[in-house]
């Protein structure tokens, strides 16, 4: 078992009033089943989740990503960057 | 990676340092896009906005996506700045600055980069307004 750190922004933070936590995975843990665990772990809805993107150490990384030792999870709400300008 | 630079910042953005990084004598054109805080928005007054960034992942998907306009277009150096925390009306929120020898090039490069910039770079802004406050999710952004 290792432990994995899930990092949380901005609408998601808000809700959860949570800026991160850790949460333990066996080897060949992928990032679902990390998330499947977080959820386990913490009320979090599959509606929240449904709309965000998952990076690993900064990278964006699909659903079958193996995880390994000291990885950082970010979870990702929709981004919104620039400025608030109507296009 | 001398041909770009980025900032996400707290201060007001130094929009001279930006251009001057740019401007070389062998480009003819220097391509320049202020994004600017707007006092309404779905028909809402908005005070003022706060962005929140994911600083270092922001830096490299900000890399990512000047690659992919420096293999789409012949452009030659760029310059961003994006700010985060809070950001009163009419205030500058971000500068990208893009020069090229041609302008068709760098006024290309200008739209796509602040296009994928809605898409995938982790910044995120909340417009406050008299009776409450909103994170806006994606576009219009």
């Amino acid at each position: 078992m290792f432990s994995v750190k899930i990092i949380f922004f901005s609408i998601l933070r808000e809700k959860l009033n949570l800026r991160e936590i850790f949460i333990e995975c066996e080897k060949n843990t992928t990032l679902i089943q990390a998330i499947e665990i977080l959820q386990k772990q913490i009320d979090i809805a599959d509606y929240d989740l449904k709309s965000c993107m998952f990076a690993v150490n900064q990278k964006y990384v699909e659903n079958s990503y193996i995880l390994n030792e000291n990885d950082e999870i970010a979870v990702i709400p929709p981004v919104s960057g620039g400025s608030n300008i109507i296009e | 990676m001398s041909e770009r630079y980025i900032e996400i910042t707290s201060e007001e953005i130094n929009f001279e340092k930006l251009y001057d990084f740019c401007n070389e004598n062998h480009f003819g054109a220097v391509n320049v896009f202020f994004g600017v805080t707007r006092n309404f928005n779905n028909n809402k007054k908005v005070l003022f906005l706060e962005y929140e960034a994911y600083e270092e992942m922001s830096k490299k998907i900000i890399n990512q996506i000047i690659d992919e306009m420096m293999n789409k277009w012949d452009i030659g150096k760029v310059a961003i700045s994006h700010r985060f925390g809070r950001v009163n009306i009419g205030k500058i929120s971000m500068i990208l600055v893009i020069s090229s020898k041609h302008r068709k090039n760098s006024i290309s490069a200008t739209d796509y980069f602040i296009d994928r910039l809605k898409e995938i770079v982790p910044i995120w802004k909340k417009e406050f307004y008299e009776d409450g406050e909103n994170w806006l999710s994606s576009t219009p952004g």
